[in-house]
């Protein structure tokens, strides 16, 4: 049995869920769905969770909204076969920038929900776990000296 | 003496809920390796994500969870959230002391950084990591209102003219 982890982080994104909330006999999903109002009736579900990695450890494949808390932090994580959904139900439509970067940068599967509806939920796992991607890397963050010093300064 | 003072008074960190307070929490786990003897405090919505976060954490109303709500209710909820935000920013602060602020986002950390600069604190905002082509509707805010600013992704280069790259969090 192959198991996928699906996570929405801290806002709901119903029709994810639903489009992947299907019968399969080789699949099997886990959930967390936020305050979201669908209720998955396939697959286990959770609405939050203190820390995803848990689940996502125990998982052979990761659907996520395309937040970029958990994003990074699974391709930090290395090892995640990782598929992006940005949430377009959310009023601001800012998934869609770190959904085109991911794409663009080969760095995880990119899919939209509608791809995910017209696929049966067995290719939605294949082209997630054989995905050909490339390895993520950043500049890290190198100006907490300098903004720390700026403040100090100011109020001296 | 100041520089006694300013030793003293924390950093104020504001990330709301989701991808902002994992940056305020990343940045200030990253005060604690890089910068010896600095205290931040970190204001957020969103305990869930701040597990590595050592300091002070000071949890507030989940005003993002209110953007939600569609149409006028969305307008009066929001708007008397913001007010009450307004109306508790500078208590919050007098009682903190911070000797500056450093803001992540969403739009709900306005009030208090309006404040901030009413009390003559110097404010830092950090463009959202999710930003790559345009800036946020906080980071256009942010350009009338902070001191400095700093972006995360290098593909805002021509988008912000006055800010600085910093890396990613």
């Amino acid at each position: 049995m192959i198991k996928g982890f699906v996570t929405v982080g801290t806002t709901a994104f119903d029709s994810l869920i639903e489009a992947l909330d299907r019968p399969s006999s080789s699949i099997s999903l886990t959930f967390q769905t936020a305050d979201g109002r669908y209720v998955p009736r396939h697959h286990r579900h959770i609405t939050f969770a203190p820390s995803i990695m848990p689940l996502v450890a125990d998982a052979n494949f990761v659907v996520t909204h395309a937040g970029a808390g958990t994003v990074y932090s699974l391709l930090e994580a290395k090892s995640v076969r990782l598929a992006v959904v940005a949430n377009l139900e959310r009023s601001d439509k800012h998934q869609s920038e770190l959904a085109r970067y991911i794409a663009e940068n080969q760095f995880a599967c990119v899919l939209s929900v509608d791809d995910i509806r017209r696929m049966p939920l067995e290719e939605v796992a294949e082209r997630v776990m054989c995905a050909e991607l490339r390895e993520y890397k950043k500049v890290r963050f190198f100006k907490v000296p300098e903004i720390v010093n700026y403040l100090r300064r100011a109020s001296e | 003496m100041g520089s006694e003072q300013g030793e003293r008074r924390p950093i104020l960190l504001v990330g709301g809920e989701g991808g902002h307070a994992a940056q305020a929490s990343r940045f200030a786990v990253q005060i604690r390796d890089e910068a010896e003897g600095v205290m931040a405090v970190l204001l957020t919505e969103d305990a869930g994500v701040c597990v590595p976060f050592e300091g002070q954490l000071i949890l507030r109303r989940n005003l993002s969870r209110l953007s939600k709500f569609r149409g006028p209710r969305a307008l009066v909820a929001v708007g008397a959230a913001f007010c009450a935000e307004f109306l508790a920013a500078p208590f919050m602060l007098r009682r903190l002391r911070p000797c500056g602020l450093v803001a992540f986002g969403p739009l709900f950390c306005l009030p208090v950084c309006i404040w901030a600069r009413v009390m003559g604190l110097k404010v830092v905002y950090v463009e959202s990591w999710s930003r790559f082509y345009e800036r946020s509707l906080t980071g256009r805010a942010m350009g009338f209102l902070a001191n400095k600013i700093y972006y995360q992704n290098e593909t805002l280069v021509n988008v912000f003219k006055d800010a600085t790259y910093a890396g990613r969090l």
